[in-house]
């Protein structure tokens, strides 16, 4: 299978267009071109790092502080599902949970195997990297519900002494977690899966 | 691959659009569509909107824009928009946003107050709002009225509750009696009522509450209801033994009050009546017992002494006859109509036309028409002295036969001011003589007389051989005696007899005072005439006329003939008694008797009141002597004097019925009866128990 | 130009050019921009419990993140009204004069660039969901009911996904290509 590189060419992975190799600009949409983004690992890793960096407080610091009548409890993200769960409330308990732990755990892990994988290679087949990517690239985002779910119900259970609830710094915490891990996975270049699977020296004499 | 290498077809041309619909795509009603929406339910949310309604509070303590709603019963019809200050910072204004289907019934009577939890003895209301936080309650009524957009708020919650009808009336403190905001009106345990925020009222005297009875329980009070303060307790000691009263422990807290209808045949309450509020239950029973009290005439007197002794509820006093109480006192300055600066007493009387024994009912103004024209006549009010030992006053009214013109004024404030004379506050030490120059006149000596002649008898009795056959049953009535004397009220005795005492002070004194008396004074000259010798016999006692009244209107009643009758029966009856068989053990008894009774006599000679009038008994004991003497022929001083007070009567009867002078002097006789009466039943007490006047029961 | 591009690898349709497609965007994302408005400024959703009652905005939603937090609400507000916003202005400044077959707008090309960038950070639809999760979470301790920017959020969700379905990014690089 011919790649545009191949064929001397650099895609733009904005506008689709294709140009001449060595174009710096994409002519259309005026994006920057690269063939391979010679630093993606680099800022992989190092949104990777930042977003590991905000999931461990993301997950000590309270997610949500409820003050009841009785008691003022504060729930951690995976204390929260748990409580949930306690109260038969699995349904909840589980979209929280893989929303919350599943999703960003598989993401880092998945970021960074692929990350490796790009470097040292892999046993995984290019199509099945491929997938792993584009699922970590989508499902991305949706690890904000959390966060959305944290201010709906702030915002809502406002009953003065019977319940009120208020956000925790964890809150703040998983926000970021989740914008460094998408932009984590935006700046992972796809196209270099594809490289993995070739020789190194090819790799490296097709260098622009 | 499936890309075809065939290039495209071309597609079919048509001519451009050539008028407007063809034009536009169908595709722009999408957004316009959803604009639509988005309008109509902007407009539907603006349109169902209600009028913005500004409540001003004292203060706003939990209400929150947003968050506070409007209810109305129970109901929310609204929520505060804005929370703000009037200008002036001195009040808080709530903007409400108000439920356009309730909006137009809340008018000017609208009543709007916050409701928070409150804590009190009768239990937690508003808990809700502890949790929910405050709410704004409103009630209206059920008409449409004009729309208003301002309104005052409550402090509080008002008396009536929405649901709650029922009769309001004005309740009155009397005395101790206190007056409770929020209290039940509690009645067999249940509580038919609640008491509004009491009040001070307009002169002062006492506070007054409007209170809220819940229908059905409104039926329970009419005209014969009567109100008393549950609040506290009472601890009594009593032939009952111990007991302690009190009605609930909330009541108990928090003050209460409950009522009873304790007669039938009270007329229906009207919303507004009035209601007095006694101080407990027996004062509240008593009260029903005292005449006709619904209507209180009020007058008012100004005197130039101030002097002091006058309470609140002190007498007032009509030829003796206790015709209302003091209402209130007040020391008053007013340089103009006084001409100095000094303060004067400012007395309210309350006083009660049904006590002046008019004719033909005793309405207010059929009293105070009397008044106005016994005024014109010469009715003064006096301070006169109502106790020799307390000091206490009393308001008397009195004919000034000579005084100056005067008339009943109506001063500011609509009050009837009445004029007022000298007052005749007694000198203790002197009058106390003449009470014990008067106690000479009073048949106590005649029964110490005759008790220590039986006692003389007995003696005489006990040393004759035929005491031995006294029936055993004379023993027994010895033992009780003994009893009764061995008795600890024995220790009580002077204080009794001064009781008595004092009694009998008043009733000399107001038979002494009666302006009457004057003029039976010279109807009865004659009969001082007639009893001449009587006179000369007791030479040197001035006060003679004086105690033949009273020996007269003693005699008014027959029953002292029977007294003298009964007395002299039970000597004759006692005689036959120790002459009888079953005396013999009578000796030890009558001896132990006679030893108490000295002894008693002796107590009563060192009791602390007595003291002072061992003298005045010992010339008691001389004057009965002499009155014995006089008196060996009572049977026909009584005639004579009887003969005297026919003439009186017949004399009195000699004026005219309407005339204000018969009038007086009706009033006149029917207190002379009246003490009649007191002495009669004294003689019937003394009849039944000879003990009674020694002893004091 | 009936005609579509199909991957190489995976057979994915991934050029398929509609006609009408200019002017169905434009009223899609027109409604989407009424609905975002009127879906702020109504009420979102209320609370009713024990007698107690709370209503919330979707402003209210993203300003609950207070202090500490704040940067967190301007992130919300960013996410879930301002880039879905923005993006569909963008949409219809470098639209509307394709559609018209006009030349395109100045600065058409960045506008799109920036339209796609965001395509990520819009979370309208994540919102919604995250919606439903808390209304199942409350759903037994209190009484939730949907103000009129609810379903006016539920409908803006579903739209904005048509839009991008309908979107196609070859054909409007293309047209802007000349």
């Amino acid at each position: 299978m011919r790649t545009a590189r191949d064929m001397g060419l650099v895609g733009c992975t904005r506008c689709m267009r294709v140009a001449p190799l060595g174009t710096a600009l994409c002519p259309r949409c005026g994006s920057i071109l690269h063939s391979r983004d010679p630093m993606a690992l680099q800022k992989v890793w190092a949104w990777w790092l930042l977003g590991l960096g905000c999931y461990i407080p993301a997950n000590l610091y309270p997610m949500l502080e409820t003050r009841t009548l009785v008691s003022t409890q504060s729930d951690t993200i995976v204390g929260g599902a748990v409580t949930l769960a306690q109260h038969g409330n699995w349904g909840v308990a589980l979209i929280i949970l893989v929303a919350s732990v599943v999703i960003p755990v598989a993401k880092f892990l998945v970021l960074a195997g692929l990350a490796f994988g790009v470097w040292r290679g892999t046993r995984l087949s290019q199509a099945r990297q491929h997938l792993l990517y584009e699922i970590v690239e989508y499902i991305g985002r949706w690890s904000m519900i959390d966060v959305f779910v944290v201010a709906i119900l702030s915002s809502l259970v406002q009953l003065q002494a019977l319940a009120t609830i208020t956000p925790g710094r964890a809150s703040l915490f998983f926000a970021l977690s989740v914008i460094f891990t998408m932009l984590s996975a935006q700046s992972f270049d796809s196209r270099m899966i594809w490289d993995s699977a070739r020789p190194p020296d090819d790799q490296e004499d097709r260098q622009p | 691959m499936t890309q075809t290498a065939t290039p495209p077809p071309e597609p079919p041309v048509t001519p451009a659009g050539r008028n407007l619909i063809d034009r536009i795509s169908v595709i722009w009603l999408v957004p316009l569509a959803a604009l639509l929406v988005v309008l109509g339910v902007a407009w539907q949310a603006y349109s169902e909107r209600g009028p913005l309604l500004e409540i001003a509070f004292d203060n706003a303590s939990g209400v929150r824009a947003g968050t506070t709603e409007l209810r109305y019963r129970d109901v929310t019809v609204g929520m505060v928009e804005d929370v703000s200050f009037a200008p002036g910072l001195d009040r808080v204004l709530v903007k409400v946003r108000v439920d356009q289907e309730v909006a137009p019934y809340i008018d000017g009577d609208a009543q709007f107050w916050v409701v928070r939890p409150q804590v009190t003895a009768r239990g937690v209301t508003g808990l809700g709002t502890v949790l929910s936080g405050v709410y704004i309650e409103g009630l209206w009524d059920n008409s449409p009225g004009a729309a208003v957009t301002q309104i005052t708020g409550l402090p509080d919650a008002p008396l009536e509750r929405v649901g709650q009808d029922g009769l309001r009336l004005m309740l009155r403190a009397q005395g101790r009696a206190s007056l409770v905001e929020g209290a039940p009106v509690v009645y067999r345990g249940i509580e038919v009522g609640r008491i509004g925020r009491p009040r001070i009222t307009a002169d002062g005297a006492s506070a007054e509450a409007e209170a809220l009875i819940f229908a059905p329980h409104d039926r329970l009070i009419n005209s014969a209801t009567r109100f008393w303060d549950t609040s506290g307790f009472s601890f009594s000691l009593g032939p009952a033994g111990a007991q302690l009263d009190f009605s609930s422990v909330a009541a108990l807290v928090s003050g209460g009050v409950t009522f009873e209808t304790m007669i039938s045949g009270g007329t229906a309450a009207r919303a507004g009546d009035d209601y007095t509020v006694y101080p407990e239950e027996s004062a509240a029973r008593a009260s029903l017992f005292r005449g006709d009290d619904s209507e209180i005439l009020t007058l008012s007197a100004v005197f130039e002494d101030n002097i002091a002794g006058l309470t609140v509820d002190a007498p007032v006093e009509w030829n003796g006859l206790r015709i209302g109480q003091v209402s209130a006192l007040n020391g008053v300055v007013d340089e103009d109509r006084f001409g100095d600066g000094r303060v004067r007493l400012l007395v309210d009387l309350a006083i009660r036309p049904g006590r002046l024994g008019l004719e033909g009912g005793a309405g207010r103004d059929t009293a105070l028409e009397y008044l106005h024209e016994s005024v014109a006549r010469g009715l003064r009010a006096r301070l006169a002295s109502a106790s020799l030992l307390t000091g206490g006053l009393k308001i008397e009214l009195v004919d000034v036969p000579d005084a100056p013109p005067a008339e009943i004024e109506t001063i500011e404030g609509g009050d009837l001011l009445l004029p007022t004379t000298e007052s005749e506050i007694a000198d203790v030490s002197a009058t106390a003589t003449g009470v014990f120059e008067r106690i000479n006149a009073l048949p106590i000596e005649e029964v110490m007389a005759e008790a220590i002649t039986l006692m003389q008898n007995a003696n005489a009795l006990v040393s004759s051989s035929e005491t031995r056959d006294i029936p055993g049953s004379v023993n027994a009535l010895l033992d009780e005696t003994r009893g009764v004397i061995g008795a600890p009220e024995v220790q009580a005795l002077p204080a009794r007899l001064d009781a008595v005492l004092t009694e009998m002070e008043t009733l000399v004194a107001q038979i002494a005072q009666e302006a009457l008396a004057s003029k039976l004074s010279a109807a009865l000259s004659d009969a001082s005439a007639a009893s001449q010798g009587v006179s000369d016999a007791v030479s040197g006692v001035p006060d003679l006329v004086a105690r033949l009244d009273a020996v007269a209107q003693k005699a008014e009643s027959v029953e002292i003939d029977a007294l003298a009758a009964e007395l002299t029966a039970l000597i004759r009856s006692a005689d036959a008694l120790i002459a009888g068989e079953g005396a013999q053990a009578l000796p030890g008894t009558l001896n132990t008797t006679l030893e108490e009774l000295r002894h008693v006599l002796a107590q009563l000679r060192e009791g602390g009141v007595v003291e002072n009038a061992t003298a005045a008994l010992g010339s008691a004991r001389d004057a009965a002597d002499t009155f014995a003497e006089a008196g060996r022929d009572l049977p026909g001083l009584i005639a004579e004097a009887q003969a005297v007070l026919e003439q009186a009567r017949g004399t009195l009867a000699g004026y005219a019925a309407d005339n204000g002078v018969g009038r007086d002097a009706r009033a006149a006789m029917r207190e002379v009866e009246r003490a009649a009466r007191a002495v009669s039943s004294l003689a019937r007490a003394i009849e039944r128990n000879p003990n009674s006047l020694l002893l004091g029961r | 130009m009936r005609q579509r591009a199909v991957c190489a690898r995976c057979h994915t349709v991934l050029i398929a050019p509609r006609r009408k497609a200019g002017k169905q965007l434009i009223s899609l994302a027109l409604t989407v921009l009424i609905l975002i408005v009127a879906a702020v400024l109504f009420p979102f959703l209320s609370i009713g419990a024990g007698g107690m009652h709370h209503d919330a905005s979707i402003l209210q939603a993203a300003f609950v993140f207070e202090g500490g937090l704040s940067v967190l609400a301007v992130a919300v507000l960013f996410f879930i009204v301002v880039i879905p916003a923005l993006r569909l202005l963008l949409l219809i400044y470098v639209l509307a004069p394709i559609i018209r077959d006009r030349p395109p707008a100045p600065l058409a090309r960045p506008a799109f660039r920036l339209s796609e960038a965001l395509v990520p950070w819009s979370m309208a639809e994540i919102f919604a969901i995250g919606c439903a999760v808390a209304l199942v979470k409350l759903s037994d301790l209190a009484d939730v009911a949907f103000g009129p920017a609810a379903w006016m959020f539920a409908i803006l969700v579903v739209l904005v996904v048509a839009t991008d379905s309908l979107m196609c990014r070859y054909s409007i690089w293309a047209s802007l290509d000349q």
